[in-house]
């Protein structure tokens, strides 16, 4: 456990919560989108976590023997959501199949605000761990002034 | 995780001179100081790299660069409190009566 590690602990939720606010800022910026990739509306995406562990055989051991292993947090991959498209009427639109419906794409600008406050919510508290963290090891320099 | 009082430093609390006698030659102060040197240099320099990164515009992340500066920024404080202690400890020999 080096000096460090709260702080590049922190730093992968910062970095993983950046890239959900770019897969949110992708989904409300193509809520409308409704030619993308196979000529099919744009689907909304999802981004997947996975806590970031050494898959090395020393770090088990490290894990049975009670020891601290740990590695913050990666992002595994994007997914796509399978909810279905919506389907509007509006005949005058040029991708409106024959009975005059259009599939717009399944983002739900609601939910994907709520992420969007999540996200930065989550990026702040990692922010403030990493500030407690700071302010700890300042403290413990602390130790050796009179 | 389980947490004790005081979770023991193995060098610190189970130091036994012939596990450590081959390495011996690193314990020396000297070493270790220029050892930890070397490393707040490096946070240094990584800290000097990601600044130029941000001028340039190449920077994903912009909390990296601030990590990188905080890092180098405590580790700079923590040798400075060292070699604080130390100036001290040798003004302290210096004013020894003869």
């Amino acid at each position: 456990m080096g000096m460090f590690d709260t702080i590049n602990i922190s730093a992968s939720a910062l970095t993983a919560e950046k890239t959900r606010m770019d897969i949110i800022s992708k989904n409300i910026a193509n809520a409308n989108t409704t030619r993308a990739t196979g000529g099919m509306p744009y689907r909304r995406q999802m981004v997947v976590f996975e806590e970031n562990k050494d898959k090395s055989f020393s770090s088990y051991l490290d894990e049975y023997s009670n020891k601290f292993t740990g590695g913050g947090v990666k992002i595994r991959e994007v997914v796509e959501d399978s909810a279905p498209f919506r389907l509007v009427y509006e005949p005058g639109h040029p991708d409106a199949n024959e009975d005059g419906y259009v599939m717009l794409p399944n983002v739900e600008m609601v939910k994907e605000m709520v992420d969007m406050i999540d996200a930065q919510r989550t990026y702040e508290a990692n922010i403030t761990a990493m500030n407690a963290n700071k302010t700890m090891l300042m403290k413990a320099l602390e130790i050796s002034r009179r | 995780m389980q947490i004790k009082t005081i979770t023991p430093y193995k060098q610190i609390f189970n130091y036994k001179d012939e596990e450590y006698s081959i390495k011996k030659e690193n314990l020396k102060f000297s070493n270790l100081l220029e050892e930890s040197l070397d490393k707040v240099n490096q946070l240094q320099k990584e800290k000097e790299e990601y600044k130029n990164l941000l001028i340039t515009g190449e920077v994903d992340n912009l909390h990296d660069v601030t990590i990188a500066a905080e890092k180098a920024n405590i580790a700079l404080q923590l040798t400075l409190s060292v070699r604080n202690k130390i100036v001290e400890a040798y003004k302290e020999i210096m004013r020894m009566q003869i």
